[in-house]
């Protein structure tokens, strides 16, 4: 069971990671997230929006409308300068957490 | 498909989110919802499952909505609850308030400008006078623990003012008094010849006793106090220097310790340098023991002008010390019964004997730029009140949406302490410029002038006076405002009779009116003491003449007489010199003797008699033009030789010869019993002693003249001559001529003080001179300010009345009726103003009696013609409205309504 904060950390981490390389609307997000963990991690709406927003607020990624002939226009999100800079920064730290996690737990050897 | 994007914003209306941010995220969420509804459908999940699932992930508890409300809390500004004025946060109010200010005040800029620079006018004044009161009178002296300090003079038994005491008096004082922790001696105006370094300069000097330093808590920056063994008869000299004689002809050589200087053509070593600022009465370069002197000083019954300076011991008052020091005064009195019968000491606070005479003309000043404040203040207020009522509309419609009236008043006040604070800004800016400008003008001899500033007492004086101004011109003009009449000042084109506001607006005029007639008076008083001053008959022509000072340092009073002899002889042959003549002392000089006298074959009486006495060359009367009005003057005839003579003035003859011819009559200068008697042989006219303004006419004492070349003085051997020149044109410009003259016969010698006898003249009235400028500027911009106001109100209330005038022409009155009808409403005004202002002016100008000359403090022909000025301006403040009101076209007035 992770607590609390760190949830909310990697979750803040997962989102930044996944808009890296492209820019994506929260849905596609919240399916990617849940693709990729095989169904371990899953976002609601009622969590996902609010933590887009607030990233989108501390200035680590913007959001803009992308329309497409034919569909509905969509909101999506792109990595900042700022957010490239707090991605490295997460990533390291979360490398080294885990490093070490697995160190105390023996897992390296298992 | 579920309208999704109703049952998100049903959900996050609870937040009350700006509407735009609102169907963006309720845009975003609903097509989240869709696509996940979508997806479930494409699984094989039924309709109304796939709808339930979606709606469960979107209601889950709620988490949506907390989540929005934490992040978007920050943006959402506060939510505006109309109806209600509950102070939320004081802070973001007064900037809101300060905002709205400075939008309103740059709406109207004209009114603005108006506005601040009233007040910049009045503040800035304030400040500026305000910053020599603090230099001159508030701040302490610069000595340690100044409060304990104090002078000492002597007095007689009955009381009166005090005098310097003589200097073996103060030895004695000095050996015996208990309540002091020190007492010291110091004269100052002595003079010292440099020569040896250099070019002979002439110095300024002081000297002391050695306790001077030690008693006003000064430490010399360099070297050391005199030692005690310094202070008296035939000790090796030594010398203080000050520092910026030490700056200018020793470059801060700090070597200069110990080094001996040439003074007075005796060596003297310097033991040390006073500090860079220090100050006590006239300035000096070098500073000696007074002991060296000793001799000089020692007749215990003359007063040579010694003053003598005490620090109290701690926990003794001023009446203690007084009280010790009498004691020790009455032994004296028992051991030299001839010299000090009755003498008793004065003690006076150090600070009140340096600032006492400047006090009351500086505190009147400050008075009148009060004044003029309060008369600034009450024009803005009445700008104020008229901006009032153009605003009454603003004030209504607020108050009908909900505004308190305290809330519209700390509106308001927050505008006119605005204005003020903007007033201050650039009256600062005009007190540092005023500051200096005031100070350059003021004369010399009003103490401790150089320490004026704008300093931070003098800030904090001008922001309390700004804040007060504020407030007190804003005030009522703000309550006023704030209670609007609702259903008048709603409707368009209403003018509103605004009774109450024109009443305010009335008093104002009638305050500023009576404060300026006061003002007027008080200028009015000291211009008609400078005119009366400046008719003072001086008793002789002060046009083109030339006066400087030569120094003497020559104990052969037979080589002196020579050199002045040659020196006449030499600048008489300059071209466009009519006479040459020298003197020991000058009119409205300090170096003149008052010596007691005697004349022969009159019995001694108990009063001696006392009179100036000039030693004067034959020529000194034609050149100073001094009229001879009986006898004759001085000859070549009368030299070493033949029986000295004397000249009397005319107040000597009245006082001592009321009924005989004092031609013949024999004088005898009373000090030394061997002074030769001398014969009358000539009567002048009495030249005033000490200055313009020092004595009513008539009080100025006798006045004796002996001559130059046969009664060789004991001054002559120390001091300076004057040399006088009487010059067909602008007398300066041979100024340089006469000193070639002097450089020729004897190189070395020292000359100073060159300047016009008109110069001198000049000088000893620049002190009124001042105080009668400044307050004529500060009357003139009150009666400026003043009329402005009436003005103003007499221009407004005829545009008021501008339909009932319409009316009253078109029921057939004329313009000579509407004209008086204006000027009487606004005469009316006034006229309670001048009366007012007489009243206040009887009782304040009473308090400038003593800067009054030749005119009473009630002079009947000021209060009147003052009072008839200030009608006058109002009349023509008046009419100029009232005219406007004759052309009020009675079609044009109706039609507007």
């Amino acid at each position: 069971m992770l607590d609390r904060e760190m949830k909310k950390g990697s979750a803040e981490l997962l989102i930044l990671s996944l808009v890296e390389t492209r820019a994506r609307h929260g849905y596609e997000i919240g399916k990617l997230i849940e693709a990729r963990s095989k169904g371990v991690l899953k976002f609601k709406v009622g969590s996902l929006y609010p933590l887009l927003y607030r990233l989108e607020k501390r200035g680590w990624i913007a959001g803009h409308w992308v329309e497409k002939p034919g569909e509905k226009r969509r909101r999506c999100y792109k990595l900042t300068k700022e957010g490239k800079r707090v991605l490295k920064a997460q990533r390291s730290m979360w490398q080294s957490f885990v490093v070490a996690i697995n160190q105390i737990t023996g897992l390296e050897n298992a | 498909m579920p309208d999704w994007k109703a049952e998100v914003r049903k959900r996050l209306s609870g937040l009350q989110l700006a509407p735009a941010r609102e169907n963006a995220i309720v845009e975003e969420v609903a097509q989240h919802l869709d696509e996940s509804y979508t997806e479930l459908l494409a699984s094989g999940m039924s309709e109304a499952d796939a709808y339930h699932h979606a709606q469960a992930e979107l209601y889950d508890g709620g988490l949506l909505m907390r989540g929005l409300q934490r992040v978007e809390r920050s943006t959402n500004p506060e939510p505006i609850v109309l109806g209600t004025n509950r102070r939320t946060n004081m802070i973001a109010d007064l900037w809101q308030d300060l905002r709205f200010g400075a939008r309103m005040l740059l709406k109207q800029p004209g009114f603005t400008l108006i506005a601040v620079l009233t007040l910049a006018l009045g503040i800035g004044a304030n400040t500026a006078i305000f910053s020599i009161v603090n230099a001159v009178l508030l701040r302490p002296l610069a000595y340690q623990e100044p409060a304990r300090l104090v002078i000492v003079q002597e007095r007689g038994e009955g009381g009166g003012t005090g005098f310097s005491p003589s200097y073996p008096n103060f030895v004695d004082w000095r050996a015996q008094q208990t309540a002091f922790a020190s007492i010291a001696a110091v004269r100052g105006n002595e003079s010292f010849n440099f020569t040896g370094t250099g070019e002979p300069e002439r110095l300024q000097g002081r000297l002391v006793s050695a306790e001077f330093l030690a008693t006003l808590g000064i430490k010399p920056l360099v070297g050391r106090d005199f030692l005690a063994e310094e202070d008296r008869a035939g000790a090796t000299p030594t010398v203080i220097l000050s520092y910026g004689f030490w700056q200018r002809r020793f470059r801060n050589d700090p070597n200069i310790i110990g080094r001996q200087l040439t003074l007075n053509l005796q060596s003297y070593t310097v033991v040390g340098i006073m500090p860079a600022h220090f100050q006590y009465g006239a300035d000096a370069d070098v500073t000696a023991p007074f002991g060296l002197s000793a001799e000089r000083f020692k007749n215990r019954g003359s007063d040579p002008g010694t003053d003598v300076v005490a620090r109290m011991k701690p926990n003794v008052s001023q009446q203690q010390a007084e009280a010790d020091l009498n004691l020790v005064a009455a032994r004296l009195e028992e051991q030299y019964p001839a010299t000090n019968k009755g003498r008793r000491v004065l003690l006076t606070p150090l600070h009140e004997s340096v600032v006492g005479n400047v006090r009351q003309p500086l505190l009147i000043l400050l008075g009148a730029v009060g004044l003029v404040l309060l008369i600034a203040c009450a024009n803005v207020a009445n700008l104020l009140l008229v901006r009032a009522s153009a605003r009454q509309k603003e004030m209504a419609v607020r108050v009908a949406l909900g505004a308190s009236r305290a809330t519209l008043v700390r509106q308001l006040l927050t505008e006119s302490v605005l204005l003020a604070a903007l007033g201050a800004l650039l009256g600062i800016l005009l007190a540092f410029w005023g500051t200096s400008l005031i100070a350059a003008q003021l004369p010399d001899g009003i103490p401790r002038l150089q320490e004026a500033r704008v300093d931070a007492p003098v800030l904090l004086f001008t922001l309390t006076v700004s804040l007060l101004t504020g407030l007190l011109f804003g005030l009522f003009p703000a309550l006023h405002a704030s209670r609007p009449n609702l259903t008048e000042g709603l409707k368009e084109g209403e003018r509103g009779s605004s009774g109450p506001r024109q009443r305010l607006r009335s008093v104002l005029v009638v305050g500023e009116v009576a404060l300026t007639l006061t003002l007027l008076v008080g200028a009015g008083l000291l211009l008609q003491s400078f005119r009366r001053v400046l008719q003072v008959d001086t008793g002789f022509n002060a046009r083109n003449l030339l006066a400087m000072r030569v120094s003497v340092r020559n104990s052969d009073g037979q080589q002196v007489a020579n050199f002045f002899e040659q020196l006449q002889q030499n600048v008489r042959g300059l071209p466009g010199v009519k006479s040459v003549a020298v003197s020991d002392g000058l009119p409205f000089g300090r170096d003149v003797n008052h010596p007691t006298f005697l004349i022969e074959g009159r019995p001694v009486t108990e009063k001696k008699a006392f009179g100036q006495r000039y030693s004067v060359s034959p020529d000194y009367f034609q050149t100073m033009g001094i009229a001879l009005i009986k006898g004759r003057l001085f000859t070549a005839e009368d030299n070493r030789d033949s029986p000295p003579v004397i000249v009397i003035d005319e107040v000597l003859a009245r006082q001592y010869f009321l009924n005989e011819d004092p031609l013949g009559k024999r004088l005898k200068q009373s000090i030394g019993s061997d002074t030769p008697s001398l014969e009358i042989v000539g009567v002048v006219r009495h030249v005033e002693p000490y200055g313009l303004d020092r004595l009513e006419a008539g009080t100025g004492p006798a006045q004796f003249y002996t001559n130059f070349n046969q009664t060789p003085l004991p001054s002559l051997s120390r001091g300076a001559i004057n040399l006088l020149t009487r010059t067909e044109a602008e007398p300066l410009n041979l100024a340089s001529a006469v000193r070639g003259k002097i450089a020729a016969l004897n190189k070395d010698q020292a000359v100073f003080n060159v300047r016009t006898m008109e110069q001198i003249v000049a000088q000893s009235v620049a002190a009124r001179r001042f105080s009668m400028l400044l307050l004529t500027v500060f009357a003139l911009v009150a009666l400026a300010l003043a009329s402005l106001g009436i003005y103003g109100l007499m221009s407004y209330a005829v545009a008021q009345r501008s339909r009932e005038i319409g009316v009253r022409m078109a029921l057939g009155a004329q313009a000579s009726d509407v004209l008086s009808m204006v000027i009487r409403q606004g005469m009316k005004l006034a006229l309670v103003g001048v009366t007012l202002g007489l009243v206040a002016s009887l009782a304040l100008t009473r308090t400038m009696k003593n800067l009054l000359f030749g005119v009473s403090a009630t002079d009947p022909a000021t209060f009147f013609g003052i009072a008839l000025l200030l009608t006058l301006v109002a009349l023509l403040a008046c009419w100029i409205p009232a005219r406007r009101a004759t052309k009020v076209d009675p079609l044009v007035a109706l039609r507007c309504e």
